[in-house]
């Protein structure tokens, strides 16, 4: 799977979206307050930010005892970008349509 | 959701300007993105029938296929879109048409890129992602 599959994938499970949203919301989280949240254990919520942040949708960092988690933006992008590209196809093919007529104007002259 | 609508005015009259977007040596020469090449296709929109598009640059390779709708020269070609994922799988099917309207110096090409409404669940399941996307378009800012 690409980058962008896999961020599909992981975002596909409504746990894993809710947490994404939290951390969109609320910005930086304390690990232990995002299981508050969803009335599920801390095994289960770890086993949930591992498939996040190996999609690169999360990110963590330590700080003593603590976890806490962000969003991690590049991930975030990719998945901006992807929504974008419609128009950006559609955009750029007929950048090069209108190259390929004026050349092919310039050629029946 | 993202319906896409594109015009662009063009100095040829329409029925060549038809050629342009039907015909297979012709749309190969400007389908698909800058620096991305073809390396396999079949991009004809003069018939109805199935179309495809590998598109691929030093890192990316992606396909795309459907199915040629309506052919109606010179006016219009319509056609099915779906991305395929890596494995293969098809994704959600979107559907473009291209038509073509002369003018005083030529003519206009207007692209409609629209998805395929095919059952209330994708509706409220597209919603819950554009939601998820503009909190997305904020974060990364």
């Amino acid at each position: 799977m690409n980058p962008l599959t896999t961020a599909f994938s992981a975002l596909s499970d409504s746990t894993r979206f809710g947490i994404v949203e939290q951390l969109m919301d609320q910005g930086e989280t304390l690990a232990g307050d995002l299981v508050a949240g969803t009335g599920m254990s801390g095994p289960a919520i770890s086993r949930h930010l591992k498939v996040l942040r190996d999609a690169g949708l999360v990110s963590s960092r330590a700080a003593g005892t603590k976890r806490y988690y962000s969003v991690h933006s590049d991930g975030l992008r990719a998945i901006a970008d992807w929504t974008l590209s419609r128009r950006t196809f559609w955009e750029t093919s007929l950048d090069r349509l209108e190259a390929a007529i004026l050349l092919d104007e310039d050629a029946h002259e | 959701m993202t319906d896409l609508s594109l015009e662009r005015e063009f100095n040829i009259p329409a029925d060549r300007l038809f050629d342009w977007i039907s015909s297979k040596a012709k749309v190969l020469q400007w389908f698909g993105p800058e620096g991305m090449n073809v390396p396999d296709s079949e991009l004809d929109f003069s018939r109805t029938g199935p179309w495809y598009a590998v598109m691929a640059n030093d890192s990316v390779k992606v396909k795309v296929s459907g199915h040629v709708t309506h052919v109606d020269p010179p006016r219009s070609v319509g056609f099915t879109w779906g991305w395929h994922d890596d494995d293969g799988t098809r994704g959600a099917e979107s559907h473009v048409t291209m038509s073509v309207v002369p003018t005083q110096s030529g003519a206009r090409l207007l692209l409609d890129h629209r998805d395929l409404d095919d059952s209330e669940q994708s509706a409220s399941h597209e919603r819950g992602w554009i939601s998820s996307f503009n909190k997305m378009a904020s974060v990364i800012k």
